[in-house]
């Protein structure tokens, strides 16, 4: 869907942002960039759209090369959506379904797909109550997702959203995810492409990690692979999650415990309990 | 909190809402040429009592009022009061300071007042037009009218931004204050780092705003309120020509006494 090749970035001329970054997005797939703060996930974000030109380097959306015209790159931006980390930048007209409509009128489309498109928007985020609300009565996380809606009324292919969860209290977090979760179900030719410094968010959740230290991707793959690699995770000023520190922990104790690793604390418990009632088994308790 | 977002929700929650953008606009540019065009005290009286009773009627609270009536007070009162003393030839007042002599002058003194009331009944006009019609409607307007495209867009733009840079003045303050910095001495100090601050994160922001716009490929159109309806019912036909027909006998009273008794 996306592919960026020997991507090379920098904002001054002097010091590079970004430095050599390849990495591809498929269609259907959940990957999440990790990386501490001034790593250059913001800046990596801004080039999928063309927002920011490279020095050096491509990016291939959808099989075509990104070309920097105007109506090229309406196109670009009709495939590739982007919600920003601060809603408050993104939310510009005062009521929420107005907001919601600005890029399809924007993109010159009737009234009629206009309405279509906000319905369905606000439809998949599960906010259609708050259609006719003042945006700046909305809380935080209500704010956020009408500013997802008003990207997905573009129907992106890939959606890429920064930081999602700053911000945000833990319930509305799992809500946010659990809604992105169903996006991702409903529309299972779109990529999503989410950057955080959660680990624990990447592990438990994304179907692949990358990990970005100092504008290059150090290592990307399954969650356990590069989560798991403390030599990465450290360099990276990153800590590993919490429950892979611990099944690590028992795993080792236990002598090897081949099988699936668990992704989160019920499924950590699980192992837990099993090898509980293996070791006393084995003292024939 | 977010100025910004909350003088555009007057825009569209007020008692005037349902009335069409144009006829707002014409009254409040029609009213806005009478101001300029009086020289009577009584009529712009008459216009700024008129203009924010309305705005406030219409909705807007008081307090949010008088704040935003703040920001053109401050350049305005120490602009006009300078008049007073360089216009005219007979001193009524004078001081001195440090050996130089400052004389207030009648004639001044009565320019000052007119400008006054004039620029605070013009303000009330512009005010009511900006609290009770969405920006999206004014903008809809200004393009029935063949206004360029650019002027437009950018009269969007300055909107926006006017409201950043309060909205950031007013958090830097509060950082500010928060530490201490307006104690005696600290002054002049915290007030220049307050303005380069704030120039500093509202050009931050205007650009992740602009970005954020160009993300969904903004070409200057903001969506109209249409959007919101199921069917656009227009059922208040008889408010709409009430409303004009009073907006007009308004400004034709007022047009009747500033041509009779202006001068
Ligand atoms: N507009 C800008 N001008 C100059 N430098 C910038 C700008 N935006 C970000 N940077 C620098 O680029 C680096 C990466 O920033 P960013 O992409 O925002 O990282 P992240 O999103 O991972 O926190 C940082 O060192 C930051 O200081
Ligand atoms: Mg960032």
């Amino acid at each position: 869907m996306v592919e960026v090749q020997d991507l090379w970035f920098s904002y001054d001329k002097k010091r590079w942002v970004l430095k050599g970054i390849d990495m591809e997005l498929r269609r259907g797939e959940k990957t999440v960039l990790v990386g501490s703060n001034g790593s250059g996930k913001t800046t990596l974000f801004l080039h999928l759209n063309g927002l920011l030109v490279p020095d050096k380097g491509t990016i291939k959306v959808s099989g075509n090369f990104l070309s920097y015209t105007k109506k090229a790159l309406t196109e670009v931006r009709k495939r590739v959506g982007i919600v920003f980390q601060n809603p408050d930048d993104q939310i510009v007209a005062p009521i929420v379904f107005q907001d919601v409509a600005l890029g399809p009128v924007n993109l010159g489309l009737s009234e009629g797909e206009v309405k279509k498109r906000v319905k369905r928007a606000l439809n998949e985020l599960n906010i259609e109550e708050l259609r006719d609300r003042k945006v700046h009565e909305l809380s935080e996380g209500e704010k956020k997702k009408v500013a997802i809606a008003g990207v997905l009324a573009m129907e992106p292919e890939l959606l890429v959203l920064d930081e999602p969860m700053s911000g945000l209290d833990p319930q509305s977090s799992k809500d946010l995810l659990t809604i992105i979760d169903s996006l991702c179900e409903q529309n299972d030719n779109m990529a999503v492409l989410v950057a955080t410094h959660d680990v624990e968010l990447a592990y438990e959740w994304a179907d692949r990690v990358m990990v970005m230290r100092d504008g290059e991707i150090v290592k990307s793959g399954k969650p356990y692979d590069v989560l798991g690699d403390e030599e990465v995770i450290k360099s990276s000023r990153l800590a590993m999650p919490r429950v892979l520190r611990i099944y690590k922990g028992i795993e080792m104790a236990a002598c090897g415990n081949p099988g699936v690793p668990p992704r989160n604390i019920e499924e950590l418990l699980k192992v837990m309990r099993g090898n509980y009632w293996n070791a006393r088994r084995r003292m024939g308790l | 909190m977010h100025l910004d977002h909350t003088f555009e929700s007057y825009t569209v929650s007020n008692k005037l809402v349902k009335i069409r953008a144009g006829k707002k606009i014409f009254l409040s540019i029609f009213t806005l040429f009478i101001a300029v065009y009086t020289l009577s005290h009584f009529i712009l009286l008459l216009i700024l009592f008129t203009m924010s009773s309305l705005t406030i009627w219409s909705g807007v609270r008081i307090k949010d009022y008088l704040k935003l009536l703040m920001i053109p007070l401050t350049f305005l009162l120490p602009s006009i009061s300078v008049l007073a003393f360089l216009h005219g030839s007979e001193p009524m007042l004078t001081f001195s300071i440090l050996e130089m002599h400052l004389s207030m002058m009648r004639e001044g003194l009565e320019l000052c007042t007119l400008l006054m009331m004039r620029s605070m009944a013009g303000i009330s006009c512009l005010f009511f037009l900006i609290m009770t019609t969405p920006i999206s409607e004014i903008l809809d307007t200004m393009r029935k009218f063949r206004i360029p495209e650019i002027v437009i867009e950018l009269s969007f733009l300055v909107y926006k931004l006017i409201f950043v840079l309060i909205d950031e003045l007013e958090s830097t303050k509060i950082a500010q204050d928060a530490r201490l910095g307006y104690l005696r001495g600290n002054r002049i100090r915290s007030l220049s780092l307050l303005i380069s601050s704030m120039l500093v994160r509202s050009f931050e922001k205007a650009e992740n705003m602009e970005r954020a716009l160009e993300a969904r490929c903004y070409a200057g159109k903001m969506p109209s309120l249409k959007f919101g309806r199921e069917n656009e019912s227009e059922n208040k036909v008889h408010v709409f020509s009430l409303s004009l027909i009073l907006m007009i006998l308004f400004d034709a009273c007022l047009l009747v006494l500033a041509v009779e008794g202006g001068d």
